[in-house]
């Protein structure tokens, strides 16, 4: 790949690429990551609709936050259960609404640190309605307790 | 005493660049096409993991297989740690840095916030450099990054304990030795990785490695709409052979574009006209893995999915596959000769 070809102007995501110089030599140039700078909205706009969807199945109890989480995170039961260390039963019976109803604290714990959510999450979202206003969950020392910040 | 801070650096890829960073810290300037290169880190891998939402397709060999193939190939000398206790990781991490020894770290990416949220994904598999401490946090080069970064100590060690597939195990390791190789050393180093990579790539019977492997590929992808649940699903899959090829730690071009200015320096190295050609042919090889990252991203933006779109990846991608293994073949022979 030609210098001039690989220059991608996006400075909030940089790589590094191998090209050809104008003077016939290959080495490395730093530049933008053309994916981030031009399918980053199709990325974002596909989770949006995955939590907006999600968030509906859970208001109605159709889906277990496990479940929700582990869509987002675009994981398998069998990655899930590997992570967790948990039986891919257990967690296929975790991922519908009722045996939501029978996990444990501890095995939230669990779950939580695979998705790096605070306990909290798997409770609530929070949805600001103002512009320019956002929340924070700060995750504590404690795991069974989070402090929401609002910005 | 006197702590030479480690010097950060963007790499192309994690492992290469990780071990090149650390050479050079101790002394030993060398390149990261270079250590690519004498690791005989071009491959092709395809497998179906049942753990992994798609099947893997990697252009480039096993994670940890770059350390462990320079250190045999330059007599460099790495030691390496695990650990099953999350408090000794952490302390014996402490005590290196507290030493001025930086440290490569093998974590799941996921963990490592300093990146920005939409490139975190769980991999188990990618390394960085903690260079010293900093409060309860340390600073960390990760060579996909621009700047050193701070990481705390909680997401480090979430991120050195992830379990999993290549689940880390608080897997870590320093450069004890790495004296300067003479040159014939160098030009034998260069030509086994050589030697390697190709019989990887062409001569290995294992059919879900080397160009086997990328015809296997091929051919599942005009499958993939009946195992996709949904068209956003099949546009994720399809812009990830855009990923994979050139934004995931590759340097572009599916790893080819390094391992070309590899086989450029190395022509060099040795005087051979030959490679500085196959060292071209690579090149343009590279650009035409390129251009199937390029179509498979235009086609996932205008979800433009259909059935002759897919048979066009296909062609493009068997086409790289028929090119690869006369480059393999030839470098093969050469590294023989």
């Amino acid at each position: 790949m030609k210098e001039a070809d690989a220059h991608v102007d996006y400075e909030s995501h940089q790589l590094l690429l191998y090209v050809e110089r104008p003077d016939g030599t290959y080495g490395g140039l730093q530049t933008g990551a053309y994916a981030a700078k031009n399918y980053l909205d199709i990325f974002l706009e596909s989770r949006a609709n995955v939590i907006a969807s999600g968030i509906e199945k859970l208001k109605k109890g159709e889906m277990s936050a496990i479940a929700f989480y582990m869509e987002l995170n675009r994981m398998t039961v069998a990655d899930l259960a590997a992570r967790t260390g948990f039986s891919r039963a257990k967690v296929r019976k975790q991922l519908g609404p009722a045996g939501f109803a029978t996990v444990t604290i501890n095995d939230l714990r669990r779950y939580a640190e695979v998705f790096d959510i605070t306990i909290a999450d798997f409770f609530q979202v929070t949805i600001p309605r103002k512009n320019g206003v956002s929340v924070r969950r700060q995750k504590t020392a404690n795991p069974l307790f989070t402090v929401i910040e609002i910005i | 005493m006197t702590i030479r801070p480690y010097e950060h650096a963007m790499y192309a890829h994690c492992e290469s660049g990780t071990v090149a960073g650390l050479l050079r810290h101790h002394g030993l300037t060398i390149s990261e096409p270079m250590v690519f290169g004498i690791a005989a880190g071009a491959c092709a891998v395809y497998m179906k993991i049942p753990s992994m939402p798609l099947p893997v397709f990697e252009l480039r060999t096993k994670p940890g297989d770059i350390r462990k193939n320079v250190a045999r190939k330059l007599g460099t000398t790495f030691k390496t740690e695990r650990f099953s206790d999350r408090s000794r990781a952490h302390d014996r991490l402490t005590t290196l840095l507290n030493t001025g020894i930086p440290v490569a770290l093998q974590v799941d990416m996921f963990y490592m916030d300093y990146i920005p949220d939409y490139m975190r994904n769980h991999f188990n598999a990618h390394y960085i450099v903690a260079t010293a401490r900093e409060d309860n946090d340390f600073i960390v080069s990760d060579c996909y990054y621009p700047t050193l970064s701070k990481l705390s100590t909680l997401s480090l060690e979430k991120g050195r304990f992830a379990r999993g597939d290549f689940s880390p195990s608080g897997f870590m390791y320093q450069v004890t030795s790495a004296p300067l190789p003479d040159e014939p050393q160098l030009k034998k180093a260069v030509m086994r990785g050589i030697r390697q990579a190709a019989f990887t790539m062409i001569k290995l019977p294992i059919p879900f490695i080397g160009v086997t492997a990328i015809r296997r590929f091929a051919r599942d992808i005009p499958s993939w709409p009946a195992k996709s649940r949904s068209v956003d699903e099949l546009a994720h899959q399809i812009m990830l052979i855009h990923l994979l090829l050139e934004e995931r730690g590759t340097g572009g071009g599916g790893f080819r574009f390094m391992y070309a200015a590899f086989l450029q320096e190395a022509s060099r190295l040795l005087g051979n006209d030959e490679l500085f050609s196959l060292s071209k042919k690579m090149m343009n090889n590279g650009d035409k893995w390129r251009e199937i990252a390029m179509t498979a991203a235009r086609s996932s933006k205008q979800r433009d999915l259909g059935p002759d779109r897919l048979i066009l990846l296909r062609d493009l991608v068997l086409e790289r596959a028929e090119e690869e293994e006369s480059l393999f073949r030839a470098l093969y022979a050469l590294s023989r000769g």
